[in-house]
């Protein structure tokens, strides 16, 4: 086994070393932006209120009047600094949710495809009495590689998304939930298998690229799509005001009829409230309503990461099982 | 005629063998079309024919690379295509592109064949390379093509496989390499009591080696006999050397080294001193075949299966 691994290696050292070195330079940069956000993070004495975020205490005035003045301009300056490299950050990340996908292609593409290409098939697969084992072994052995090496750069992500966030615990916040964590490495194990699987069937490299390309994206958006329909069955209605878009999943926003306790949607409420200066009376709403939302609280974040770790986990045994039976079945060349 | 040219199988018990097997690849192109051999046990088999005769196609089908069309090949009994591993346990296999691993050097090479073939041997092809002055560090992609071919070779010949099934095994080699080659793989054929059939357009040296030759031509099998016989039974003159009622059948005409017409005679025992022929090289008996499996006029030797 220590031999199959130390040609995997040597084989894919290209594909390994390109994808560390992109892994690593990730987690330096979110690292650096990590370290400039706790530099810059706001003294106590700005965050006006506990229960929101800093960026949002920026826009935040104090409640109370603040004893010394040229406390809010100095707070707001800070905030402008902060605010600038959460924008870095922001971008960062995103570039941070291509990587894997990246990553997953580059490789996954040249287990079985270039194995194709070359010819190399033609004498692996009469040297090794199986194919299954040959495939296994490799696509396993390269997929926990992988998987092991962008464990870094999704694990920086969150301590990168704690620091934009320093009030928010990351493991209960939806906030950039689907880029940062386990989901950022399975999105690559996927991506992955899908190229493992086309370059088998396409048998060339460069047109599995283009191919795994156009079938990650749509898979990742099917994946999206599926997974915010699920999270829709955890949503609970919930006061308005306990619910924040930086933490939960916020689906809807109405009014609860006090009397009747009746969800009610926002339009209706308006159009029985009295007018008063062209709009709705705000101390009639108030006084005959809750404003409530309806929301996947962020404390379920972690059963999330959960269930879409275990989807892309069991479509991950699927394009597999699929890799094997194409590589199975075909001619080496 | 038939009598002339009879396929010897040792112990009646076939290597490798094909039964009516015909391969049509999409496109509808007929790689094979009839075939019907066996490869006995214990012989050294030169597989010829011109570009495209389907002598790739056959190899293939017999590692399990491809699946005929119609008809069933076979590998000591077990058909390659239902239970694969049974089979290629039993093969060594060369392809006819070479196909090492870019940026693996040689002992990788070595290391990998241990490690995708339980019982694969690195002593004879250590040796082999070793002979060759190939160096075990060197990466693939920086040896000549011959050196590449004779890579594939040696790791053929520690999988000490039962039957060798070579495709051009000397296309690049040099004239000296080839003979050597040639040797070694005879050694280690009678060595071990296996079987090889090799796929070669290069005649002179496989006279020496092989004990048996089949020709194909357009995907069908047109000589399939003991070289011996092939040279013996077989003579060379112009086309109005001999009267066919004399007992001899011309089998087909093809240029000589000169430009003139020579034609492959099929004599039996009793005209084998006719002065009107001379003796036919194994290249002119081929040449003879081939030239008449492409004229319309089909052979008119008997075609042993
Ligand atoms: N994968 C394929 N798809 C379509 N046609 C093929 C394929 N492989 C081979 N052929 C065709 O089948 C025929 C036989 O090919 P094959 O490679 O078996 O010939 P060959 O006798 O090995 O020739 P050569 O001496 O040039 O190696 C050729 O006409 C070839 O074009
Ligand atoms: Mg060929």
């Amino acid at each position: 086994m220590r031999t199959t691994i130390r040609l995997l290696l040597k084989t894919y050292r290209f594909e390994f070393i390109a994808i560390t070195l992109a892994c690593l330079a990730m987690a330096g940069a979110e690292l650096y932006l990590t370290s400039r956000l706790d530099a810059l993070a706001l003294p106590k004495e700005c965050q006006f209120d506990q229960n929101i975020s800093v960026e949002q205490g920026f826009a935040t005035q104090p409640e109370e009047p603040v004893s010394d003045p040229t406390l809010v301009d100095s707070c707001q300056e800070k905030a402008i600094a902060f605010s600038d490299s959460d924008q870095r950050s922001a971008v960062l990340m995103s570039f941070g949710a291509a990587l894997p996908v990246l990553a997953g292609i580059l490789i996954g593409v040249a287990v079985v495809g270039r194995e194709l290409e070359t010819g190399t098939a033609s004498l692996a697969w009469t040297l090794s009495r199986s194919r299954r084992r040959w495939y296994l072994t490799r696509a396993l052995l390269v997929g926990a590689i992988l998987g092991g090496v962008l464990l870094l750069p999704s694990f920086t992500a969150n301590i990168l998304e704690h620091a934009r966030q320093p009030l928010i615990d990351p493991g209960s916040s939806f906030n950039d939930g689907g880029i940062r964590g386990p989901v950022l490495v399975m999105l690559g194990l996927l991506t992955y298998s899908i190229g493992v699987v086309t370059g088998a069937v396409v048998g060339r490299q460069l047109p599995a690229v283009i191919i795994t390309l156009a079938l990650a994206l749509l898979a990742i958006l099917a994946f999206e799509n599926g997974v915010s329909r699920w999270e829709s069955t955890l949503a609970e209605w919930q006061p308005a005001a306990s619910s924040s878009y930086s933490i939960d999943i916020v689906l809807e926003q109405d009014y609860r009829d006090r009397a009747s306790g009746l969800i009610v949607d926002q339009g209706s409420v308006f159009n029985a409230a009295p007018q008063v200066d062209g709009g709705p009376d705000g101390a009639w709403i108030d006084a005959h309503y809750d404003s409530v939302a309806l929301v996947v609280p962020g404390s379920r974040y972690g059963d999330v990461v959960a269930v879409e770790t275990g989807a892309i986990g069991a479509a991950l045994l699927v394009l597999l099982g699929l890799g094997l039976f194409v590589v199975i079945h075909r001619r080496p060349d | 005629m038939e009598a002339l040219i009879q396929p010897s199988v040792v112990d009646g018990k076939a290597a490798l063998q094909a039964r009516a097997v015909a391969k049509r690849y999409r496109g509808g192109v007929r790689a094979l079309d009839g075939i019907d051999l066996d490869i006995p046990v214990g012989s050294i088999c030169a597989l010829v024919g011109p570009n495209g005769a389907g002598k790739s196609t056959l190899m293939k089908a017999w590692v399990g690379f491809e699946r005929p069309s119609s008809g069933s090949v076979a590998v000591f009994g077990i058909n390659p295509w239902r239970n694969r591993p049974a089979a290629l346990d039993r093969i060594g296999y060369v392809s006819q592109k070479p196909s090492l691993y870019r940026g693996l050097t040689v002992a990788d090479h070595v290391a990998l064949a241990g490690s995708l073939r339980s019982g694969f041997d690195p002593g004879p092809t250590r040796r082999r390379l070793d002979e060759l002055a190939i160096p075990l560090g060197q990466d693939t992609r920086t040896l000549s093509g011959g050196q590449q071919a004779q890579v594939m070779l040696a790791l053929a010949l520690g999988t000490h496989a039962q039957v060798f099934v070579l495709d051009e095994p000397l296309a690049s080699l040099d004239p000296l390499a080839r003979r050597e080659f040639l040797h070694v793989l005879v050694d280690a054929v009678r060595a071990d009591g296996a079987t090889a059939v090799l796929s070669s357009h290069v005649i002179t040296d496989i006279e020496q080696a092989c004990d048996r030759l089949v020709v194909l031509g357009g995907g069908r099998k047109i000589l399939d006999v003991p070289i011996a016989e092939a040279i013996s039974s077989h003579r060379v003159g112009t086309a109005e050397a001999l009267p066919e009622t004399a007992g001899a059948q011309p089998v087909g005409t093809f240029p000589g080294p000169f430009g003139e017409r020579l034609t492959l005679w099929l004599v039996p025992p009793e005209r084998a001193d006719d002065p009107a022929l001379r003796g036919a090289t194994l290249e002119e008996v081929i040449l003879g075949q081939l030239a008449a499996s492409r004229s319309p006029r089909t052979p008119t030797q008997g075609q042993p299966s």
